[in-house]
């Protein structure tokens, strides 16, 4: 396998993403997400005032954002009259900020790193989006799925 | 001694915002100015990623590019950096408006 083969092909520009700022809605990132959901981007990224990334929402959050407080102490099963109450507390969730359910943008990856070090870094973090750096430059983001078929194209052909 | 980089206001126990080197007071009022830019720049960006035809596309990117050169002039005023994504964004959505005019 071409384990040195670097992630610089799989660059993907911040501005093919959706973006929001920290204060935007649960529901105004949900409607983002929807629009670009046929893109296969399936993360909002999150910016500042002075428009600067400072995080990423992702599928799992929103999800996560969404679901009763009490609800994540359910492992076995879940609760009933479930749908009601997701229906009840969904509504001031969706009205809440953004910055309160996204993922911070906890690591980063050197464009010039190899596909196989991006995978290692995606499990650890448990994410499946990674901001690419070319030194101190944010150049875009590398998607899990991208690199999934990257890294599987060579064991293939091994 | 701290010293704010826009007010130049400056003491010893002055408090200074780490990210920015501005006084909190005129930290507050660029995070005031910059969320009015980012919001304009977001509602651009995503209603450019929804339009169909060329003309409504290369409406909302020069919409992109000046509130982003709106919020760039606003980091020059308070003598700060611009984030690389602010000038990639600029740049992305110039070229996006020159080849919808096409």
């Amino acid at each position: 396998m071409e384990a040195k083969k670097k992630i610089r092909g799989l660059v993907i520009p911040l501005s093919d993403y959706p973006h929001i700022p920290y204060w935007g809605t649960l529901r105004e990132a949900i409607v983002q997400l929807n629009v670009a959901y046929e893109t296969g981007h399936h993360a909002v990224l999150v910016f500042d005032e002075a428009y600067k990334l400072v995080g990423m929402l992702l599928q799992k959050d929103i999800l996560k954002g969404l679901e009763p407080k009490f609800a994540q102490h359910y492992e076995d099963g879940v609760p009933i009259f479930w749908d009601d109450l997701l229906k009840t507390g969904s509504e001031k969730q969706l009205a809440r900020p953004v910055k309160e359910f996204m993922s911070e943008v906890k690591a980063t990856i050197d464009v010039e790193d190899s596909i196989l070090k991006a995978s290692h870094i995606m499990l650890q973090e448990d994410t499946y989006l990674l901001p690419i750096m070319e030194g101190d430059k944010l150049i875009g983001v590398l998607r899990m799925g991208d690199l999934f078929h990257d890294i599987t194209k060579a064991v293939l052909n091994l | 001694m701290r010293r704010c980089r826009k007010c130049g206001k400056k003491g010893l126990f002055l408090k200074i915002e780490e990210d920015t080197g501005l006084c909190l007071s005129c930290n507050e009022k660029f995070a005031q100015e910059g969320k009015i830019f980012t919001e304009r720049i977001t509602a651009a960006k995503n209603a450019a990623s929804i339009a169909k035809d060329p003309k409504e596309i290369a409406k909302f990117c020069q919409l992109v590019e000046n509130y982003g050169n709106e919020l760039l002039a606003l980091h020059q005023a308070y003598n700060l950096q611009p984030s690389q994504e602010l000038l990639d964004l600029i740049e992305a959505y110039k070229k996006m408006r020159v080849s919808a005019e096409k």
